[in-house]
């Protein structure tokens, strides 16, 4: 774990700046006036503080490195191709509407997981889309995405 | 007074309303029913979907939800030694051991600890919150500048074992509330010039990436293969009378902890569990049939974790501060509702406040019915596999956050917090300091602005208010305390050594 510690401190340190940088230019006069960039600085620095503060304390453990991400395991391999299914997702959302979406993205977790069964594969995606349709779309009358096409 | 108990409580049994309540109920009990899926992950899945029904019928769903879906985890960790919620994991110390031989008992005496647990706490939020709120009307900009910060604090100091952690997740919940444009300014902050960010961070997309998204990520990552399939014959569902008269004490003390501990910002279910079931067995005159199937062990936990509801409604509804995870949604759900919780609540919108205590008696009472008479159905809910259940979580956390303000980018949104949130919790940053940075962060920054102005730029304003000081003291030595205890604990070890030799 030490070693995403000290990338997550750098991250944090870079946004403290981040925060700090950017909102220079806000007025301020004084503390009884402090304007919109008081409080994010006030933050910015906290988190530059607690950052270093991260950094020093992972360097300073003793206990041994706790490895808690492996990107080499099954179950983290199956979260990013979870993860990769999410992302053409959100562009068959986007360009071809919310159901053709949810169509790809539920059969393609089902297989993830372990799901072979070819009619099972076919129902669960139609099951939801019918239940989601008839719920969201006649009874609640919300209108899902329809994509940039339709 | 009368006349808004009375208009509160016509609203509450609206057979439209009594409906929601059931209809949320048992949601939260299937929720809570399926290992994996927590109280907290319904609640947000549920939310957006409360804003179709109208005000007082959403938050009437939600309070089902939120009983609900507490007492569900009582029944897998019964049935199959797995607690459907962390707040059920004492429950299997004595659950499941009683369940191999007499299940029907078991779950009956959990489901009448439940129903007690949430009634009692539920009464106890309708005693005790209007007497707070009075209190808290005294309250100034220090005042909750500095509650803003106690509440920040206690939820930090215990959801991390690295205090800079827990710090760093307030700050950068904290830190995403700053983003738009400044309320008091009219500046846009960190907004990149996009017009979606310029609205500021939403809640609810954020809540559902980190709790509903980022649970089914783990969901897929351990796979759980094995499926519960053990078919359970129920032989009892009414709880004897010998065990009422047995568990009698037990129930009613530990339903004043669950509210004591409830009540108290940042603790929650789980705890109040652990801490009734420790008491109930230090209390015991016979103690040793404790973790062999004692219905005292049943009903400790069930008692507490339950009336954790209530009392975590009660900082809620009368200071504005969330006592755990789960009413942190409720606030943000409250808050979208137009029901701003605040001392000034009881004042303003004193039916809406009564509608919500009425609401959540009600919630409980649709608990034990369904307990009682449904639980042949819930019992099975355990079986159903992974391979299905994850996809629809999916699907429903897309729905979800779709249905709040029918903004596609809000899916992406609430895709992005789920992916970094999941990260996040594998590298033990606690999520609820995120979640009330989020929430607190602009009360906190309004209300140091104006302390600013009232003191003419003088800090010394949050240490001449006695509530304020001693707040402010309190959040400093609750994030201290585990610097502290380390340092203890390590000269202790030091002394041990020391006399070892």
């Amino acid at each position: 774990m030490k070693k995403y510690n000290y990338i997550v401190a750098a991250v944090l340190l870079v946004v403290g700046i981040g925060m700090i940088v950017g909102t220079m230019d806000f007025p301020y006069h004084g503390l009884s006036d402090i304007g919109g960039g008081f409080w994010p600085k006030l933050l910015g620095g906290a988190l530059l503080l607690c950052s270093i503060g991260l950094a020093l304390e992972t360097a300073l453990k003793k206990q041994p490195d706790e490895v808690t991400i492996d990107f080499r395991s099954e179950g983290m391999k199956r979260v990013l191709i979870a993860l990769g299914i999410m992302v053409v997702f959100s562009v068959l959302t986007y360009i071809l509407g919310f159901f053709v979406g949810t169509f790809f993205m539920v059969i393609s977790c089902a297989i993830l997981l372990g799901e072979r069964n070819k009619v099972k594969l076919l129902a669960i995606p139609v099951g939801v889309i019918v239940f989601i349709y008839v719920v969201f779309e006649m009874v609640l009358h919300t209108n899902l995405p329809a994509g940039i096409l339709f | 007074m009368m006349e808004y108990f009375v208009s509160a409580l016509t609203q509450v049994v609206q057979p439209l309303n009594l409906a929601v309540i059931l209809l949320g109920t048992i949601v939260g009990i299937l929720a809570g029913a399926m290992p994996g899926l927590s109280s907290i992950m319904a609640l947000t899945i549920v939310t957006p979907f409360t804003f179709s029904l109208g005000g007082n019928s959403g938050i009437l769903m939600l309070l089902g939800v939120f009983c609900g879906a507490i007492y569900g985890g009582s029944i897998t960790a019964i049935l199959i030694n797995t607690p459907g919620t962390a707040n059920s994991a004492a429950t299997c110390l004595d659950g499941y051991p009683m369940s191999r031989h007499s299940p029907g008992r078991a779950l009956a005496i959990s489901t009448m600890a439940s129903t007690f647990g949430g009634l009692f706490s539920a009464l106890a939020l309708f005693f005790t919150a209007p007497m707070l709120a009075k209190v808290a009307l005294n309250f100034g900009a220090p005042e909750y500048f500095a509650l803003g910060i106690f509440g920040l604090s206690i939820v930090t100091g215990i959801s991390s074992k690295s205090v800079f952690k827990g710090i760093i997740g307030a700050i950068i919940g904290l830190a995403l509330a700053t983003v738009g444009i400044d309320v008091i300014s009219g500046q846009p902050r960190f907004a990149f010039g996009s017009v979606y960010l310029m609205g500021g961070i939403a809640y609810i997309p954020l809540l559902i990436g980190v709790y509903a998204f980022a649970q089914g990520l783990t969901l897929i990552e351990e796979k759980v293969t094995e499926k519960a399939k053990k078919d359970i014959k129920l032989e009892r569902i009414l709880p004897t009378w010998a065990d009422i008269k047995k568990t009698s004490p037990t129930i009613l003390g530990c339903s004043v902890i669950g509210t004591i501990i409830g009540a108290i910002p940042g603790t929650g279910g789980d705890i109040a569990s652990w801490l009734g079931y420790t008491q109930a067995k230090r209390f015991a005159k016979d103690s040793s049939q404790f973790g062999k199937g004692d219905p005292r062990g049943i009903a400790a936990p069930e008692s507490a974790n339950n009336a954790v509801s209530g009392g975590a409604l009660i900082p809620l509804l009368t200071l504005g501060i969330p006592g755990d995870a789960g009413s942190a949604v409720m606030l943000g759900a409250l808050m979208m509702q137009g029901i701003i919780p605040s001392p000034l609540l009881f004042e303003n919108q004193p039916v809406q406040v009564y509608i919500i205590i009425f609401g959540l008696i009600a919630a409980n009472i649709c608990m034990g019915l369904l307990g009682f008479g449904g639980i042949r159905i819930f019992s099975k809910i355990s079986g159903v596999p992974k391979e299905i259940l994850t996809p629809i979580i999916f699907v429903f956390c897309c729905v979800g956050t779709f249905c709040m303000n029918h903004n596609v980018y809000d899916i992406f949104f609430m895709l992005i917090a789920g992916a970094v949130g999941y990260f996040l919790i594998k590298l033990d940053f606690a999520m609820p300091p995120v979640i009330l940075g989020l929430i607190l962060g602009p009360t906190i920054e309004k209300n140091l602005q104006k302390a600013l102005v009232l003191s003419d730029g003088s800090f010394s304003i949050f240490f001449t208010h006695p509530i304020s000081c001693v707040l402010i003291v309190i959040a400093v030595v609750s994030l201290m305390l585990p610097l502290i205890t380390y340092f203890v604990k390590k000269k202790q070890g030091k002394n041990e050594e020391a006399a070892a030799e």
